[in-house]
């Protein structure tokens, strides 16, 4: 068996992190039964992992950008499904880009259909509200990275709203 | 929104009580005069509440199961270790170049242990490790992590004991986050087929013909219950795993 000192990390770790992992599962999944198995699925791999886990602060941005890859994956394996494949709203064709992504709802439908690359990022920004710097330490990439990224995602927004207009 | 609402990461922080003093009087005056964040920090705090007093107490056990039956797996696939399972590999890969196409027998060197599979079966609360010659019932929940030394692809099948094939996955991607296993997404339900059934993972870095996998899967078949039971590699030079269980109807 493994040390105890780690199980009872882990278990420390999902008792202390586990509430607020399961209500970011909970926002992005919009299900409870998904949001429990994914938040499960979470602290698995952060098992796997304990070895590397950050401490304090660190460990929460460590187990959240951990936990919003995979939601965002199964949120992207969903759209897959054509039962499940929601429509967009219509958009005015005049209507700027930053007020159309401050609708947080319809930011999320936008998101859900841009490459995977982006998402993340565009996700972490325009849905949480994280500025550049905050979405950069998030994913451990750079400011630089985040602002091309963002500017990626609203050239693909652009084109999924025209063609919405 | 970024400027005039909280982050959802800032609300976690603050529900953790890891924010600064001056950030918390901050958010505080915020919270007094914004609706939606007001009514987004009383969503996080139920979602909180529901979290400690009814997921945590009754998911902990699952997950100390699911971990002890990871672990299980790899203490086995520990003493290879990447290297050598990288090695093993290589040698299964040179194998199937040397090797003409035209021979179709299972090749001299097994694959054992470059490539595994693990099924976590669910039924209720309950998290089942299905080893070979498990008992498992219909309507029990299937969910397979699969550990492959390279290959980028994994394709997922059976055969049951009334000798129907299935691929549950069709060549799917390995997730590449950091990882050496992956979780597959999604589940399976087993259904009320009597007798044996082979799961196999078949690993590769292209997509598999799913006509060609079925066929190799109806030839077992074709051997009834004994060879399902037995029948460990389908024959074809790729990284494979297996795993085989019982279904009780009884219950």
């Amino acid at each position: 068996m493994y040390p105890n000192v780690t199980e009872d990390r882990l278990t420390a770790l999902y008792r202390d992190y586990g509430p607020v992992i399961y209500w970011r599962c909970l926002k992005l999944l919009r299900d409870e039964a998904a949001a429990e198995d994914m938040t499960q699925e979470t602290f698995l791999r952060v098992h796997r992992h304990l070895d590397k886990a950050p401490d304090a602060e660190e460990a929460l941005r460590w187990i959240w950008r951990i936990a919003t890859n995979r939601c965002l994956n199964e949120v992207r394996n969903r759209k897959r499904r054509p039962d499940l494949h929601e429509e967009l709203p219509e958009v005015p064709v005049d209507c700027p880009l930053e007020q159309v992504l401050a609708d947080r709802d319809l930011a999320q439908k936008i998101i859900e259909r841009v490459d995977e690359k982006l998402r993340v990022v565009a996700w972490v920004h325009h849905v949480d509200g994280l500025e550049h710097v905050e979405a950069a330490r998030l994913l451990g990439i750079s400011r630089r990275t985040v602002a091309n990224r963002l500017a990626a995602f609203h050239a693909q927004a652009r084109k999924i709203i025209g063609r919405l207009s | 929104m970024s400027e005039s609402h909280l982050s959802a990461l800032s609300i976690a922080r603050m529900l953790l009580g890891s924010v600064s003093d001056e950030e918390a009087k901050e958010t505080a005056t915020h919270v007094e005069v914004c609706i939606p964040c007001h009514a987004e920090i009383e969503a996080a705090r139920q979602s909180q509440k529901r979290f400690l007093a009814q997921v945590f107490p009754r998911t902990l056990p699952a997950l100390e199961s699911q971990i002890v039956s990871a672990h299980r797996w790899r203490r086995w696939l520990g003493p290879l270790g990447l290297a050598s399972a990288a090695g093993v590999l290589a040698a299964v890969v040179a194998l199937v170049v040397a090797v003409p196409a035209r021979h179709t027998e299972e090749p001299e060197i097994q694959a054992k242990g470059s490539g595994a599979l693990q099924i976590f079966g669910r039924r209720g609360d309950r998290v089942l490790a299905v080893e070979d010659g498990a008992i498992l019932r219909p309507g029990d929940q299937l969910r397979f992590a699969v550990q492959s030394p390279g290959n980028s692809s994994v394709l997922i099948a059976s055969v049951d004991g009334r000798g129907e094939a299935s691929v549950y996955y069709p060549s799917t991607p390995l997730a590449r986050d950091g990882g050496l296993d992956s979780i597959l997404e999604g589940s399976i339900v087993l259904d009320d087929a009597p007798g044996p059934e082979r799961i196999f993972a078949l690993f590769s870095d292209r997509a598999l013909d799913i006509a060609e996998v079925k066929k190799q899967l109806d030839a077992v078949a074709a051997g009834g219950a004994s060879a399902i039971r037995s029948t460990r590699r389908l024959p074809v030079p790729l990284v494979q795993a297996s795993v085989f269980f019982e279904k009780d109807l009884s219950r």
